[in-house]
């Protein structure tokens, strides 16, 4: 087990070495003079060029350049072109928004979603089932911005219960629950939308694939009570696909980010990397996308792991 | 397992009706939040809109001008100017810091040698006009020879020649504490703290800056002009708009921008007032003075002719706006009031177009000498410049140039294409009024060495003269002249078709009071420090 974990980290390294140098090399590629972008356009003619490119290394060959930022990464010395601050701070400061939500989307998706799909696969083609499979065929189709803002025109506007901006009051720190609660309730529901139709099939369709196998008749068979047939052996069964789609959906919530950030004003790390593609911040551009590639990586490596936990059978050598 | 978790969700959703309920505290009395639609990256050495927002709150210079173009005495007491129009002599008034400590002439000094430092970024050409300004900034000499401490408290500024805009152009650069910024970088300017923690001598100090979240300011006691009435002010950054509505009738935010077709129901709104001035930005469309066809003066007033501006605004900002003609804002001095510029006239287009030698083909795309009238236009990526970019097609096809249009994404815009020797044919663009004095703005994009008239190679010789008289005479009247003919120049050669300046509308919560005066977006946030809670 050490062992396979061990492995499975080192070869992150590679990974993330691929997930930047390609990056690096659509940035590289794509149209835009990072140099530009700082200096106001009113003084484009007699600002020195040559020397701001020298100061942000630019004048280098390009593979130079590339290595000299990951290995400026690794030891968190790259600095944003932007702000000329250490890449990691910003990252720093707008990781915990995004973990946040992530974590609160995909807890809200995990309790709604295997209920809805238990009942839906116990009473298949019931009342559930069908409204179940209308409001997931309704949530795939809605877009994320449209939902958003009609729960901001409802709550803010409308009702006045929550704040549709930011991630706590104005002008106060931290991440406490009791205060930060309110400003994720809308954001929650907007990336949990998106993913809980999703859960809910797969669950669902596992759920009633664990059914109609013969170890279910066996325990029915044995005059076991109907409770107990659910919830040891379909359940802990069926859970199994389930675990793999929730690591699978990790990349789905951080580009649905993007957005759900924009809308409720929420200072993530969705939004650092759209505004830093667009300003050609090569530094801030490898160091969040190096940070999503971890993210997702590591959120595989969990789903395998819990692999093992739920399903004995399952060795990793 | 449902009903239970049904049970969890009512609970909670009952939690937030209960939480929301709960009114705001006397804090929320004491500070205004205002939304903004981005932050500053950096204090020192940016051109950005925002950061000179945030400057006019933290910073205060020698000398402001007034909208009728007096000069205005901020930090400078005193400030007569001598007979030969090159040397000023500056006596400061008594003011402090934020950090406590008084503002001295080492510190107007060490300041303007800040912004003159050979590794400063972004330097003010017009300080150039110091004597010895532009050695010091070459490397040549240890220090800028014009600007000379007389005393604790007066300081002599001399001028290479009469330069007639000091108050305008030089004295208004914020003044920043010796002390502090002697331990600068200069090389490193973002790098330094300095430009995270800023020290000015402005009415609010910066108190917190939260990346991509806020920026809050507390009320400076020893301002010199009176502690401001609100003791905190945050810039909150919101980027949608839909979202921007939303708080401020909640009253989640106290003022914020609002959007033209959210202004009639906020008409209504008893909470909130609307301030509705002539915006900053106007936009405008260019050709490239390189390609033959935009040669010809009558193919560019055509141009003009065939824009139909009131549909556009009426279209598009819910008629919430004025024609441009001038690419001075209005609420400026130098803004002629009595300028006559384009009508809509589509038949006296394409009666010019004929003049010069244009005329419709069998497809009805104009023609010259087997040459039909084709060009691209390019515009900058973002829903404003696309929904005019539309139109402007339209317009333009309808006396029979052949237009396509291309979004153009802000990387490649202004890092490739909207540059000098950019594939630029036409180029559809706004600028904003108000962070730079005019004169400079009217240098950039008209006189054939500024950067933007370079972009789309325009040089008109009699414009360049207008421009260096405008800067040689320190009569206001025959300045005000000049400025009139400038901007009649602008009409008559039309290096930029002149669009649409669209308002700026702010919602503001009645719970604030205003001061009256309010002319522009820059004014809007010049005058936070006078804000009062009611």
């Amino acid at each position: 087990m050490a062992a396979y974990l061990v492995r499975r980290l080192l070869a992150l390294v590679p990974l993330v070495f691929g997930i930047t140098a390609i990056t690096f090399a659509l940035l590289v590629l794509a149209p835009g003079d990072p140099v530009l972008f700082l200096i106001p356009p009113e003084q484009r003619g007699t600002a020195d060029l040559a020397r701001f490119r020298h100061e942000l290394g630019m004048d280098r060959p390009l593979p130079v350049q590339y290595v000299a930022m990951m290995s400026e990464l690794f030891t968190g010395r790259l600095r944003s072109f932007s702000d000329r601050r250490p890449t990691t701070h910003q990252v720093a400061e707008a990781l915990p928004t995004t973990l946040i939500l992530t974590a609160t989307s995909l807890a809200l998706t995990g309790a709604l979603a295997l209920p809805i799909a238990f009942v839906s696969a116990v009473r298949p083609y019931g009342a559930v089932d069908h409204s179940a499979t209308l409001f997931s065929l309704l949530g795939i189709s809605l877009p994320t911005f449209w939902f958003g803002l009609v729960l901001i025109y409802i709550f803010t506007e409308q009702l006045g219960l929550l704040p549709a901006s930011g991630i706590r009051p104005t002008g106060t720190a931290g991440y406490s629950p009791l205060v930060i609660w309110r400003y994720l309730v809308m954001p929650t529901l907007v990336q949990a939308l998106g993913i809980l139709p999703v859960l809910v099939r797969y669950a669902r369709s596992s759920l009633l694939d664990a059914l109609s196998q013969d170890y279910v008749r066996v325990a029915r068979s044995k005059g076991l009570a109907e409770r107990a047939v659910l919830f040891k052996h379909v359940a802990r069964n069926s859970l199994l696909p389930v675990v793999t789609i929730l690591a699978l959906l990790l990349p789905f919530l951080l580009s649905g980010s993007v957005i759900v950030e924009s809308i409720f004003a929420l200072p993530g790390l969705g939004r650092l990397a759209v505004s830093a593609a667009l300003s050609r911040d090569y530094p801030m551009v490898l160091t969040t996308t190096a940070i999503a590639g971890l993210l997702v990586v590591i959120s595989n490596l969990l789903a395998d792991v819990g692999y093992l936990y739920l399903d004995p059978r399952i060795r990793h050598g | 397992m449902s009903g239970r978790s049904g049970a969890v969700l009512l609970a909670f959703l009952l939690a937030v009706a209960g939480a929301g309920a709960a009114p705001a505290g006397g804090e929320a009395q004491a500070q205004a939040v205002v939304a903004i639609w981005g932050l500053p990256v950096r204090i020192l050495g940016s051109g950005e809109a925002v950061t000179s927002y945030v400057s006019l709150l933290i910073n205060d210079s020698l000398t402001a001008v007034d909208a009728q173009g007096a000069a205005v005495g901020r930090l400078a007491a005193r400030y007569p100017v001598s007979p030969d129009g090159k040397t000023y002599l500056v006596t400061l008034r008594e003011a402090a810091f934020q950090d406590g400590t008084p503002v001295t002439s080492q510190d107007v000094k060490a300041s303007y040698e800040l912004y003159l430092h050979p590794k400063y970024p972004t330097t003010p050409p017009a300080l150039l006009e110091i004597a010895g300004a532009a050695d010091y900034k070459a490397g040549k000499a240890p220090s800028v020879t014009g600007i000379t401490v007389v005393n604790p408290r007066t300081v002599r500024f001399i001028l290479n020649r009469p330069y007639p805009f000091f108050y305008e152009q030089i004295g208004t650069q914020p003044i920043l504490p010796a002390k502090a910024i002697a331990g600068i970088d200069v090389s490193r300017l973002q790098e330094s703290a300095f430009t995270r923690q800023p020290i000015g001598a402005g009415p609010y100090r910066l108190a917190d800056w939260r990346e991509r979240e806020s920026i809050t300011f507390e009320a400076s006691s020893g301002y010199w002009g009176g502690a401001p009435a609100l003791p905190r002010v945050v810039l909150k950054l919101i980027p949608e708009d839909a979202t921007v509505i939303a708080e401020l009738r909640a009253g989640n935010i106290d003022a914020g921008r609002i959007i033209p077709e959210a202004y009639r129901s906020f008409q209504r709104d008893a909470q909130v007032a609307v301030l509705r001035v002539p915006g900053d930005t106007f936009y405008w469309f260019a050709p490239n003075f390189r390609m033959p066809i935009f040669q010809d003066v009558r193919v560019r007033q055509a141009m003009a002719l065939a824009i139909n501006r009131p549909e556009m605004l009426r279209a598009l900002y819910q008629d919430l706006g004025t024609v441009a003609q001038s690419p001075i804002h209005p609420s400026l001095w130098q803004y002629d009031k009595d300028l006559k510029g384009y009508g809509y006239d589509p038949a006296r287009a394409k009666q010019l177009l004929a003049e010069a030698g244009w005329t419709p083909g069998p497809d009805g795309v104009l023609q010259k000498g087997g040459q039909r009238f084709k060009a691209k236009y390019g515009f900058l990526a973002g829903k404003d410049y696309q929904n005019q970019a539309l139109l402007i097609q339209q317009y333009l096809r309808a006396v029979g140039m052949d237009v396509d249009v291309q979004a153009i994404e802000r990387g490649d815009f202004f890092g490739r294409y909207f540059a000098p020797g950019g594939p630029i044919e036409l180029v559809g663009i706004a600028w904003f009024n108000l962070l730079f004095p005019p004169q400079s703005e009217l240098e950039d994009n008209f006189k054939s060495s500024g950067s933007g008239a370079r972009t789309i190679g325009y040089s008109n010789p009699e414009m360049d003269k207008l421009l260096d008289e405008a800067i040689l005479t320190r009569d206001r009247a025959r300045q005000r002249a000049l400025y009139a003919q400038i901007q009649q120049l602008v009409i008559e050669d039309v290096p930029h078709v002149l669009t649409v300046r669209p308002d700026v509308i702010w919602g503001v919560r009645k719970r604030l009071a205003l001061p009256g005066g309010v002319d522009s977006l820059r004014a809007f946030f010049g005058s936070i420090p006078r804000w009062t809670a009611r």
